[in-house]
């Protein structure tokens, strides 16, 4: 009866958990790997990388063609967007894009141009401005000014397009966008789906890709398409990671049957086998679908660990049961060393569990649930379902390496500790820095798109921003405002040369304030024909040139206000997006600052100003902070993950000469791994920290084991023992040394890590723990010692 | 062979409507069997630098007299070029590949790249690639008709591109040898400039 409740039970909880999985939705978004920041503001400028303008722009190269096919091929494609409702903004350089952004600073010129100001519109400001006229008129840009003169003498719209310009693009020929060298053509397109709404962007790739192809096709080139850009970047590491995780998890399973399908020669055993670990996974991925409300593909892909960690259970069951025997009467037996094996893993995941980084708490949740239910399926389910007598007879070679190590005895030990010795002298004494600090190398991206994406972005003048200005407002016209006190501030600098330029959204949406003030400051017909007519009387202009100038600051002077949806359909629009935020109940104006030679000098300056509204980010200086905490974070809970390890020990095995039995060779492998890593890498990572912090979890299992036992040729018992642990340790290694064959970052990171310690472990932890059995007290009875 | 032998013939027709448009060079046919716009082109590669002087009178529409400059020119080969006015108010312009620096008179530098102003490009590679006897690049841009003969030439521009003429009607480059002693602007709103060039000895 109590037997068939436990059946039910499991599949109970298994089905309830599958449902789980259905409803948790899957989520490849790397930003789960990147710290959270503390600070509000930084936090809005993370959020803004997941789903604002910038996630959203794709960038487009088309080469392999004749220069002239390649503008044409730009215009076609171009047009093509442009008539598609899945596209935004799209900008190949050509005057269509531009005229539409010319036509709204002519209009709304004097309201959104600084010089618009009383004295400048007085007979002495008037005059002035035509004396520049002249000289400009004079001067060899004359005939780019010239056409402007009479309905604009006061230059509002040059000083709007050199606003405008201040950023770089690309070469113009032929009317449209190329690269320096002239072999590509770019344009930039801006989807209207949000950047983190996947199978959006990935539809509108497909559509990009169609519209290429429809523009190539009436002559069959060569020409190529390149698209790059966070919408790319987010459909591809979504599909190399599905792919990812099927082929690794696919190749994990198979190796690991095959293992024990060899080890037990009997299909039944291995499917009970899996058993625990099946159940684990699905427990796994529900509590991290119900505790974060969406699963990440990273954490499934660690799930791939699971099947060689979880698997270890029924290893330990099957093989320490002797032929003909009960496993039923094995349980009780190894029970108290499976529930310390497990609860040292717990400990050492837990680290993972606490980490401010989703990504990592993900990780941590899985596994813990997923090996806690494994060790339960193999405590409770297993038995009911095993039959009466199992034979493991072929598992028991797998003693044979293992014990040929503990054989020699004192020699190999010392060879042991000499190793970990010279290990922990090449980490002292590693010359350079130990720790990867290019948060680049935690993107699953490969370093060849990188490459081709940053040099996209410089062709087509996307300046790097290292310096902003931050702003905080409660709504858009308190930002607006804010960021105009600010460029007031910023001005000066720009004059003295300590910043060569900086970008506000009241450049191009100013407040309403301000827009009032400059209307203010135009006079009205009567006042400015006069004021006019005396300021032309001493320039060589003829007087009756400028009647187009007096009716449109009349006009002006009575037009509505300019609102963010004016903006729609031209390329300010996403200007101002992009210095414009809004998140979390607030906004934020963003200034970001050009040409700035002397960092240090530009942060004093900017406290100068006294304004605590303004919040000044140095971002590479900001991001080397936040990975500077994300390693000290890592390094903290790795320690603590190895306090609670040493103390679940000492408590449990209640003597200091047995846990620095077990201890020794667990250190042992850590500084090896950790030495081998840095040799062969030159930087450790912050996975790599972590990894080393699983292998003092996962390795102590085999410690425990080793050190409770002595070990003998001639003892079955042992011998079988023996054979557990390798057995374990290979399915182990199998599940993480696959991980590394990944191309996440962190699956790399912490599966390499792993596999290489976990084999040490169990190698150090025959030779340093093991011993040959001497004297008879040894039982393999844990029940008496109350753990 | 084909190809070439019907370039060749054009290239003829070509010359030989030159040549009826030219009656001084008809006047002296050993001179048309010698020199031509090949020949000119030549010739001014031979120059890698050169210095001069000029005096430019502007007539704009908007003005009710012409504006009068002056200042030195300097051409560095193949595609540097410098004009420095010193009156009445001084500024400086350099062009040098595609990038066009304007030192305006208030001491504000402008920066631009010429392929993004279509115009003023055309109207500097009328002078530049004339100077650098780069004919490939001058014939991209403008038809060109040449009158006279190497010791007093004339080199008519008509811009090729319908944008550029709607703005550009001609530019006549006047010259002896292989230097240049003027150039004028026509522009399509009937806005003229006369730039007067004096060799000055280095």
């Amino acid at each position: 009866m109590r037997r068939r409740t436990i059946v039910l039970l499991w599949v109970l909880g298994l089905t309830l958990g599958c449902a789980a999985i259905a409803r948790a939705p899957f989520s490849t978004d790397m930003s789960a790997f990147l710290p959270r920041s503390p600070e509000p503001a930084q936090q809005i400028l993370v959020d803004q990388l997941r789903e604002g303008v910038v996630s959203r722009l794709i960038l487009l190269a088309i080469e392999g063609a004749p220069p002239d096919r390649l503008a044409a091929l730009s215009k076609a494609v171009a047009s093509g967007l442009r008539a598609d409702p899945a596209f935004g903004i799209v900008n190949n350089g050509d005057d269509a894009a531009f005229g539409r952004d010319r036509d709204l600073l002519l209009r709304y010129r004097y309201l959104l141009s600084p010089g618009v100001t009383p004295e400048r519109f007085t007979a002495v400001g008037l005059a002035k401005a035509l004396e520049a006229d002249v000289k400009l008129l004079s001067s060899d840009l004359g005939m780019l000014v010239k056409g402007s003169i009479p309905a604009d003498p006061t230059g509002e719209m040059l000083r709007l397009i050199g606003a405008f310009s201040t950023q770089n693009h690309p070469v113009v020929r032929d009317g449209v966008w190329f690269t320096g060298d002239g072999r590509r053509v770019l344009l930039m397109v801006q989807t209207m789906a949000a950047g983190f709404d996947i199978d959006a962007q990935e539809q509108a790739l497909h559509r990009i890709d169609a519209i290429f192809a429809a523009a190539r096709a009436p002559e069959a080139t060569g020409a190529r398409l390149i698209e790059t850009g966070p919408p790319v970047f987010a459909v591809t590491i979504r599909a190399q990671m599905k792919a990812d995780v099927q082929r690794l998890s696919t190749m994990a399973t198979l190796l690991v049957a095959a293992v024990l399908l060899f080890a037990y020669r009997s299909v039944r055993m291995l499917a009970l086998a899996f058993l625990p670990v099946l159940s684990g996974v699905i427990a796994g991925i529900a509590s991290v679908g119900l505790a974060f409300g969406f699963v990440h593909g990273i954490t499934l892909g660690f799930g791939v660990t699971l099947i060689g960690e979880a698997v270890d259970y029924a290893i330990y069951l099957f093989t320490q049961t002797a032929p003909g025997a009960a496993p039923g009467a094995t349980l009780p037996r190894i029970w108290p060393i499976l529930r310390l094996g497990m609860l040292t893993s717990v400990c050492g995941f837990s680290a993972m569990l606490l980490s401010s980084f989703t990504g990592f708490a993900q990780l941590g949740l899985f596994t813990i649930v997923g090996l806690i239910v494994a060790l339960a399926v193999t405590r409770w389910v297993l038995p009911v379902l095993l039959p009466q007598t199992v034979a493991t007879a072929g598992s028991t070679m797998f003693a044979a390496p293992v014990l040929a190590l503990i054989r020699p005895g004192a020699a190999l030990r010392f060879v042991v500790l000499g190793l970990a010795v010279a290990a922990a002298f090449s980490l002292v004494f590693h010359r350079g820095p130990y720790w990867d600090d290019a948060l680049s190398s935690m993107s699953p991206l490969p370093p060849a798109e990188q490459a081709l994406d940053n040099q996209l972005r410089r062709e087509i003048g996307a300046p790097d921003v290292r310096y902003l200005l931050v702003v905080r407002a409660t709504d858009r016209e308190q930002a607006l405002a804010a960021s105009e006190r600010a460029a007031a501030h910023l001005d000066p600098l720009v004059a003295s040369g300590l910043i060569a330029g900086f970008e506000a959204p009241g450049t191009w949406l100013p407040s309403m304030a301000t827009q009032r003030a400059r209307q203010a400051a135009l006079p009205d017909a009567a006042t400015l024909t006069s004021r006019m007519a005396e300021a032309v009387e001493n320039t060589p202009f003829r007087p009756d040139i400028f009647s187009p100038f007096l009716a449109e600051v009349e006009t002006a002077r009575k037009q509505p206000l300019l609102q963010r949806e004016d903006l729609n359909g031209t390329s300010l629009a996403l200007r101002l997006d992009s210095l414009l935020l809004r998140g979390g109940g607030h906004w934020l104006a963003m200034l970001p600052l050009h040409g700035v030679s002397d960092g240090p000098a530009l942060a004093k300056a900017v406290a100068s100003f006294n304004d605590e509204k303004l919040v000044f980010l140095d971002l590479k200086a900001e991001s080397d902070r936040l990975l500077g905490s994300y390693l000290h974070e890592a390094l903290t809970l790795s320690i603590a993950g190895s306090l609670a390890i040493v103390v679940l020990l000492t408590l449990s095995l209640r003597s200091p000469r047995r846990t620095f039995a077990v201890l020794l060779p667990l250190a042992a492998a850590v500084l090896c791994t950790a030495a081998l890593l840095l040799a062969a890498t030159g930087r450790l990572s912050i996975f790599n920290l972590f990894g080393l912090l699983l292998v003092a979890a996962v390795g102590s299992n085999y410690c425990l084991f080793f050190e409770r036992h002595a070990h003998d040729a001639s003892d079955p018992a042992g011998r079988r023992m023996v054979a557990s642990l390798v057995l374990a340790d290979l399915c182990t290694v199998i599940g993480f040394g696959i991980l590394s064959f990944s191309i996440v970052p962190v699956l790399h990171g912490i599966g390499l890590t792993v596999a290489v310690g976990a084999c040490l472990s169990l190698v150090f932890g025959a030779i340093l723990s093991g011993r040959r059995a001497q004297r008879p007290a040894d039982r393999l009875d844990f029940a008496s010692e109350g753990l | 062979m084909m190809k070439r032998q019907s370039l060749r013939t054009l290239r003829g027709l070509i010359l030989t409507t030159a040549l009826l448009a030219a009656p001084h060079a008809y006047a002296d046919p050993p001179g048309l069997m010698t020199w031509g716009l090949p020949q000119l082109m030549a010739g001014m590669r031979e120059v890698r630098t050169a210095t001069a002087r000029f005096s430019e009178r502007k007539f704009d529409r908007l003005l009710k007299q012409p504006l009068l400059s002056s200042g030195t020119l300097i051409y560095v080969a193949p595609d540097q070029l410098q004009k420095e006015t010193l009156a009445p108010v001084p500024s400086r312009m350099t062009v040098k590949g595609d990038r066009l620096t304007v030192v305006q008179p208030d001491g504000k530098t402008r920066d631009l790249s010429l392929s993004d102003y279509p115009a003023l490009g055309a109207l500097i590679e009328s002078a530049r690639a004339t100077l650098a006897g780069d004919g490939a690049t001058l014939t991209r841009y403008y038809s060109p008709t040449l009158t006279g003969d190497a010791r007093a030439w004339s080199l008519l521009l008509e811009p090729r591109d319908d944008r550029l003429r709607a703005i550009l009607t001609s530019i006549r480059i006047q010259g002896a040898g292989n230097a240049i002693r003027g150039i004028e602007t026509q522009e399509h709103d009937g806005d003229r400039t006369e730039m007067t060039i004096l060799p000055e000895p280095r």
